[in-house]
């Protein structure tokens, strides 16, 4: 059963929480946030358009025996142009290991070792790191792991 | 080098294969590719330790006792290094033995993240960092175990989660404790203020840290979820968990038992030598009882884990070396026999040896390989068997522990005896009903590869025990002088 309050609803509001799970990654570095809560909302954003508009939206539905849908890992096929959920998860993870190289490449002591550059903008200046390229990284897995599994929980059961 | 590579190599070819998700025939020869590279870092590592001492890394480059450090020194890296073995060889089967379901659902990536947790259990510095790849490790073998969702893996999953759940737990309290009561979770640190600590916590620490590694380690009698559980994955998975996974148990009981025994918990050995001798017993004769190849297989672990600690337990620098040796020998001569098991399961159809048979007849060359390994772990010159069962026994003889010596020499017949009962279930005896399909499929003679590969590998170990008993007295003699980890790692700051 689809909700029109809900899905209108779930249009308003999925955009401003992926603005806000930005501005909860940023601000981590100092204050309560980071990667992993950021992740946490970008994901929710997703699980309630999933809610309100069913998984349909971003999802193919599987044809029972259609070419690999029988070997594939549960979800079924998705829409052209959608990235995978493991892909982001993959990337994601990359990010975090280069982050970790980042410092080593610059002849800092060891792996994970932080460096730090200071942006001048019109704005002001600000510092960036490598452990914001970390905490973008946990996002992108975060936000991966939540998505592949509502896709995952919101499929009908196989017959 | 940095002592993290090997650690970090694994992860790396993971995250590789999850970027190719949707075409796991890639992920085959990625993960050999990665794996034999991995053997050389391994390698490198290897030899740094061995010339140098032992490779610190300070991970983000916080000075311990603060920040978390990897540390390989000999036994650390030499860990590592039959490690990234195994992990080749299991990887050359698995290019042809998995079935493609359980490939669309990851076996691979996962394959490559349990290396990279017992790589990093083999190589932190730190005890919280321990437990992390701990449980990298266990996370990714629960998957491996239940990959594939049948109905006795589901069972055999269920005990192992439970009673590893239980162990990590139990773990964890006894890191709680710790930090608690002195305030560090570096393992050179704690070496060095846990004996100022009040006696008592110091005892329940050790005590709580031995029992988690005992479950791991699967000694009696904390090991009924290997026998539960080892036989239900397809052979490849049961392999790599046989090979691998009790010996991170043993190497964390290893290094907590030299790091922190002798000043910390002096009763220590007397308990592990009574544990040593009742696993090597129980072990074996479970393994007598039973009728399943892979299940005489997997309860052979928990004895021969009973020889590894009574080395360990003697605390003299033979038994030591004896010890040590005879983890690095078990791993490749466990891993073979399941892949052997393996083999033999697909050519008769059965792994019940009552309905196994023919197999000599059939193929004079597999007999031979299963031979090897067979007669390796049960102890027959000149393998490396006997080379292992011959220096911790006389390590036990020199310290006068005659009980123990009695039983590893019984335990040592006893393994012979279920050896040969396979031997004769399988291979001698006559099929019980004539096969029909041909023997050596394509898909066979390459899972064979890698069983001759570490067949060699095990008859080399036994050819060689000269040099690498020699190695391992090495390892044993800077185990038993903790000071030179501890110096290695905190360096001048103390």
């Amino acid at each position: 059963m689809r909700s029109l309050i809900l899905s209108v609803g779930a249009r308003a509001v999925s955009p401003l929480l992926l603005v806000f799970s930005f501005h909860c990654l940023l601000r981590g570095h100092n204050e309560p946030g980071g990667g992993f809560i950021g992740g946490l909302v970008a994901g929710s954003a997703v699980a309630l358009w999933v809610l309100a508009d069913g998984v349909e939206r971003f999802t193919v539905q599987a044809v029972p025996g259609g070419e690999g849908q029988t070997v594939r890992s549960g979800s079924s096929a998705l829409r052209g142009g959608m990235v995978d959920p493991v892909t982001v998860m993959s990337v994601g993870l990359l990010t975090m290991l280069a982050s970790g190289f980042v410092g080593l490449a610059l002849g800092r002591e060891d792996f994970l070792t932080g460096a730090w550059w200071t942006v001048n903008t019109p704005l002001g200046s600000a510092k960036l790191g490598t452990p914001l390229l970390f905490d973008l990284g946990v996002y992108f897995v975060v936000v991966g792991v939540v998505v592949a599994f509502v896709f995952e929980l919101s499929q009908e059961a196989p017959q | 080098m940095s002592a993290l590579w090997p650690v970090l190599w694994p992860l790396l070819t993971a995250t590789v294969m999850g970027l190719l998700w949707r075409h796991p025939v890639w992920h085959r020869w990625i993960g050999v590719g990665a794996c034999f590279a991995h053997v050389f870092i391994a390698v490198h590592l290897m030899g740094e330790a061995n010339g140098r001492g032992p490779v610190v890394t300070t991970l983000g480059g916080w000075k311990p006792p603060f920040g978390i450090v990897f540390v390989a020194d000999r036994l650390g890296a030499a860990m590592v290094l039959v490690t990234a073995v195994i992990g080749f060889a299991i990887a050359l089967s698995s290019v042809r033995g998995i079935d493609a379901r359980r490939e669309a659902f990851g076996y691979h990536p996962l394959v490559q993240t349990l290396l990279g947790g017992v790589c990093g259990a083999f190589l932190t510095g730190d005890f919280f960092n321990l437990y992390v790849w701990f449980e990298v490790m266990l996370v990714s073998s629960f998957v491996l175990l239940a990959l594939g969702g049948e109905r006795r893996q589901m069972a055999g999953a269920l005990h192992y989660v439970s009673y590893n759940l239980v162990a990590s737990a139990t773990f964890l309290i006894g890191m709680g404790t710790l930090y608690g009561s002195i305030g560090t979770l570096n393992m050179a640190d704690v070496a060095q203020r846990l004996p100022q600590a009040n006696p008592a916590v110091a005892a329940v620490v050790v005590g709580l840290l031995t029992v988690a590694f005992g479950v791991k380690a699967a000694v009696f009698p904390l090991f009924t979820w290997l026998p539960a559980s080892y036989h239900t994955p397809p052979t490849l998975v049961s392999a790599l968990f046989a090979g691998l996974l009790t010996k991170v148990g043993v190497y964390a009981l290893i290094r907590t038992t030299t790091l922190l025994g002798p000043d910390s918990a002096p009763w220590l050995p007397g308990v592990l030598v009574v544990v040593a001798v009742l696993s090597m017993g129980f072990g074996v004769l479970g393994a007598v009882a039973q009728d399943d190849f892979r299940r005489v297989l997997s309860l052979h672990i928990v004895s021969q884990i009973g020889y590894m600690l009574f080395g360990l337990a003697l605390m003299t620098p033979l038994a030591l070396a004896g010890a040590v040796y005879y983890v690095l020998h078990h791993i490749l001569v466990k891993t073979n026999l399941f892949l052997i098991g393996g083999l033999a399961k697909r050519m008769c159809g059965t792994e019940r040896l009552a309905g196994m048979g023919g197999l000599y007849r059939r193929s004079p060359g597999l007999s031979l390989l299963f031979l090897v390994p067979a007669l390796s772990l049960a102890g027959l010159p000149p393998l490396s068997g006997f080379w292992a069962k011959l220096f911790v026994v006389r390590a036990g003889i020199e310290a006068d522990a005659w009980a123990g010596v009695a039983v590893a020499l019984a335990c040592g017949l006893l393994t012979l005896f279920s050896m040969l009962k396979l031997w004769n279930e399988a291979f001698w005896k006559p099929a019980p009903q004539e096969p029909t399909e041909p023997l050596w499929t394509a898909r066979r003679k390459w899972m064979a590869v890698p069983v001759a590969l570490l067949a060699i590998g095990t008859v080399g170990f036994g050819l060689f025990a000269g040099p690498l008993f020699a190695f391992s007295e090495r390892v044993a003699e800077e185990l038993l002088r903790p000071e030179t980890y501890v110096q290695a790692v905190l360096g001048g700051s103390k």
